[in-house]
């Protein structure tokens, strides 16, 4: 090997056990202390998931101000309750995303922002969908579709965030909700098919309406379609 | 839809759904996932790099105080406990604990108004003193001679300002060998009477973790304190000092002396043992 070729450090089995060992017993060292009551422990444990927990929240709700009272309320959670951890199944920073996750479901059932699990569902073409897609896609809605996944019912949002969102993997997803992996799998594929169904639902509302101002008395009447 | 109906052995009707035709809706869908899934990728790289907006922290840290989580501020002095003591950081929390000095001064004052205080060395006191202690005159309490009654009252001074004494008796009795009292003072006689003060023994200052991070020689104060064992043996202290304090430690609590410094947190911890 030549000097300036690029050096890959090699991953220590050791190392990484003795660095988690001492992550862990970092993050009971400030779990201790705050519970003995100290606020120094309270914001170094911020600083650290903050951000992460921040993150979570955003992509849970879809929106900057649900995103920060759930950060908010999921630190004051782990203030309250700070021997609710168990370190011994899993990172602080898991345990909190998975609070902050639950707090987001209450926070969007409050604000009245997911679907009922018995919504009517309509049937659309595969091709409506598709250009639907294509469509959000073209003209970066993202928004819009990120509005469409938080308004999924609650079995499906929650693991189409997980997976689409955060990137997590099946298994993962099945560790932090504590369900067979094959459920995982079967709620990500409905949750997937409820909501290209709700992106046809609104083009085919926004082709509508656009139909609607184009029209002319004279021509008769609304036209409608899928089809532009 | 169509159903597959085929029967199970035991003789139930069992409704298998037929492969869908993979040409069709398997490929169509696959190709909506994928469109999915792109989409949903824009969106996980875009909520990738949110941050908190700005102030979220000290919102955060002000919900906190509101509620009370961590020690409140009307904790009394005496029971020491150890987030009180801890030393004051450059940040809001901080002016919580503006009152803590104020505090250990407080007690401090009190425990130097309420300690006994040796006497010094008897060559370094005045004549009068050392005098009427050595001779320990035998106070008298009668008057033989009704006649030399009043003259003897005369002589003795008053012992107390303001504090009337109830007049007694004369009485017969007379110690023996003395035929007239010896008049004493209050002070020999109070210091004769008055019980000898405990001499605690103490161990020796144990410094605590973060002292070393203050300057030598800073003026220091020690302050007794009463307090709970199991608030003692949160501070970290080496394993002589916890030992020490499980065995002093009488109805759960012990008595440490803490040198305390101009900020209000101490410095370092010794125990006293006021057994003997």
């Amino acid at each position: 090997m030549s000097w300036w070729s690029p050096v890959t450090p090699k991953s220590n089995p050791a190392s990484e056990a003795a660095e988690l060992a001492e992550g862990r017993a970092r993050e009971s060292a400030r779990l201790q202390s705050l519970a003995d009551g100290s606020q120094e422990a309270f914001a170094a444990i911020y600083r650290e998931y903050g951000q992460r927990i921040f993150r979570t929240a955003c992509r849970h709700t879809a929106s900057r101000e649900l995103a920060e009272e759930v950060a908010q309320e999921t630190f004051l959670f782990l203030l309250r309750n700070p021997g609710k951890f168990d370190p011994t199944r899993g990172e602080l920073g898991a345990y909190l995303a998975g609070i902050a996750r639950q707090l987001a479901r209450r926070a969007l059932e409050r604000a009245g922002r997911t679907l009922p699990m018995d919504s009517e569902e309509e049937q659309f073409p595969d091709e409506s969908v598709t250009n639907a897609l294509h469509e959000l896609i073209e003209h970066q809605q993202w928004q819009l579709l990120h509005e469409a996944v938080v308004s999924l019912p609650e079995p499906y949002r929650e693991i189409v965030v997980m997976h689409h969102l955060e990137e997590l993997s099946y298994e993962e997803i099945a560790g932090e909700l504590a369900c067979p992996l094959g459920t995982v799998r079967s709620r990500l594929s409905r949750g997937r098919e409820i909501l290209a169904r709700k992106l046809a639902g609104w083009r085919l509302e926004r082709s509508v309406g656009a139909e609607q101002s184009k029209a002319r008395p004279e021509k008769g009447g609304i036209r409608h379609g899928m089809e532009e | 839809m169509e159903w597959k109906n085929e029967r199970c052995p035991d003789g139930r009707e069992n409704r298998v759904e037929p492969a869908e035709d993979p040409t069709t809706s398997a490929g169509q869908s696959d190709s909506r996932d994928a469109l999915l899934a792109q989409a949903l990728a824009h969106i996980a790289v875009r909520t990738g790099d949110v941050l908190p907006p700005e102030g979220f922290e000290a919102r955060l840290m002000a919900a906190a105080a509101e509620r009370k989580q961590f020690a409140p501020a009307a904790a009394t002095a005496a029971t020491m406990e150890r987030h009180v003591l801890t030393p004051r950081r450059a940040s809001p929390w901080g002016q919580r604990w503006a009152w803590a000095p104020v505090a250990l001064a407080a007690l401090a004052l009190a425990f130097w108004i309420g300690t006994p205080r040796e006497l010094p060395p008897a060559d370094a006191r005045p004549e009068s003193q050392t005098a009427s202690v050595e001779n320990r005159p035998v106070p008298s309490v009668a008057v033989a001679n009704p006649a030399r009654r009043d003259a003897a009252s005369q002589e003795q001074p008053l012992q107390a300002a303001g504090r009337a004494r109830p007049k007694r008796r004369p009485s017969a009795v007379r110690p023996a060998g003395q035929t007239e009292p010896v008049p004493v003072t209050l002070a020999a006689s109070a210091k004769e009477n008055a019980p000898q003060p405990l001499q605690p023994r103490v161990s020796e200052f144990v410094p605590l973790e973060y002292a070393a991070a203050f300057p030598a020689g800073e003026p220091l104060q020690t302050v007794r304190v009463r307090m709970d064992a199991d608030a003692f043996l949160r501070w970290s202290l080496p394993g002589t000092a916890v030992g020490l304090a499980t065995q002093l430690a009488h109805n759960g609590r012990v008595t440490a002396d803490f040198l305390v410094g101009d900020d209000g947190s101490p410095r370092a911890i010794r125990l006293v043992s006021m057994d003997e």
